[in-house]
């Protein structure tokens, strides 16, 4: 099971999230109000998959991101926005969002998020290449 | 900055908060329950309990909608201060927004009968504390809000304060419109805003805009136009 962190500062959309990467094979193994919650759990525990909001106070998403991907490399990232459009996307590409979605987010859409991170963790499964 | 310059700034600072107050309520709201409807289809023959309670949920979040709805549209019309007056304008709105926030705000309007402002006055001035009472409900969580209108020598002065949160106004990027459009509409009148923060400490907003002189009939007293009786 893909081990996830679902961060957003909206209870209500942490709670949806989290029931769907549940409900696509996902484990969510804890919930984040902030970028900064966020980093400081993933200090203390790992995972597969960050799945994060773009928009949030004191710390964008994409920023999230950058410094998960410097921090932890082999952890996957999802990023949602309200808008994908290519300053998001660009924004998204520079931090190395793997996944890049616009809300609402759909099932579908996190099932294949989901499959690419067990890929990926497979991949990775004999530990990061030097 | 010239007038038309920061007339035009007005415009788009009020375009973007409008996006933001979307972005951040109802298209929230609309794609949380997008989602949980997602949810419901894939639940439906097989787990007709979750349905139920899922189903539920969507319901009360559209209350909720039509809640921020009503909440925008009331925000967006157009208001004739000056045919009410601005402290009863003032008033009314506090009396709106008590009701859907549930936070207590207390308005003292010390000018009584002595405003002859032009409806442009009025209006910008009306608007401008429509942002920092909203600043203090919506934002910095504030548990009561005060809102004072007097006279202060040539100038027309009100003072908004909270006990929310606070920031450090120092650190606040340009990317904060609510405070920008505050200070274009007064300046706009030829006026000043001072914003008084500090985390954790409350927030106090001045706005003093030249206005001209009473005449000598026009004296009052201050009156209090809720009932909130505790000053913060």
């Amino acid at each position: 099971m893909v081990k996830t962190l679902v961060v957003d500062d909206t209870e209500d959309t942490r709670m949806v999230l989290s029931q769907m990467v549940e409900q696509v094979g996902g484990k969510v193994v804890a919930q984040a109000a902030s970028a900064v919650e966020a980093l400081v759990w993933l200090d203390h525990h790992g995972v597969d998959l960050v799945l994060t909001d773009f928009q949030m106070p004191e710390m964008r998403g994409d920023v999230l991101v950058s410094r998960i991907r410097a921090q932890w490399p082999t952890v996957q990232t999802a990023m949602i926005s309200v808008l994908a459009d290519a300053d998001i996307a660009a924004r998204a590409q520079a931090a190395g969002v793997h996944w890049l979605l616009s809300k609402p987010v759909t099932l579908v859409q996190l099932e294949q998020v989901v499959r690419g991170a067990v890929s990926h963790s497979s991949r990775w499964s004999g530990g990061p290449p030097a | 900055m010239d007038l038309q310059e920061r007339a035009v700034r007005i415009m788009e600072d009020d375009r973007r908060r409008v996006v933001r107050d979307l972005q951040d309520g109802l298209f929230q709201v609309l794609s949380n329950m997008s989602m949980r409807l997602d949810l419901v289809i894939r639940w439906m023959d097989v787990e007709p309990d979750r349905v139920n309670d899922e189903i539920l949920r969507v319901y009360r979040r559209m209350e909720q909608a039509i809640l921020d709805v009503r909440q925008f549209i009331d925000d967006l019309q157009p208001v004739s201060v000056h045919a009410v007056g601005l402290g009863p304008a003032v008033m009314a709105m506090a009396r709106r927004l008590e009701q859907e926030w549930g936070v207590p705000i207390t308005v003292v309007d010390d000018t009584a009968a002595m405003l002859r402002c032009s409806s442009t006055m009025s209006l910008m001035l009306y608007r401008a504390i429509q942002e920092a009472v909203a600043n203090a409900g919506k934002h910095a969580r504030a548990e009561r809000v005060m809102v004072r209108l007097y006279r202060d020598g040539p100038h027309l002065s009100v003072d908004i304060v909270d006990d929310g949160h606070g920031f450090d106004p120092q650190a606040l990027g340009s990317g904060h419109y609510g405070l920008s459009l505050m200070t274009d509409r007064i300046a706009v009148l030829g006026g000043t805003c001072e914003v008084e923060s500090e985390a954790g400490h409350g927030t106090t907003i001045r706005f003093r805009v030249p206005m001209d002189a009473p005449t000598p009939h026009e004296t009052a007293d201050a009156v209090v136009l809720e009932n909130s009786p505790t000053p913060l």
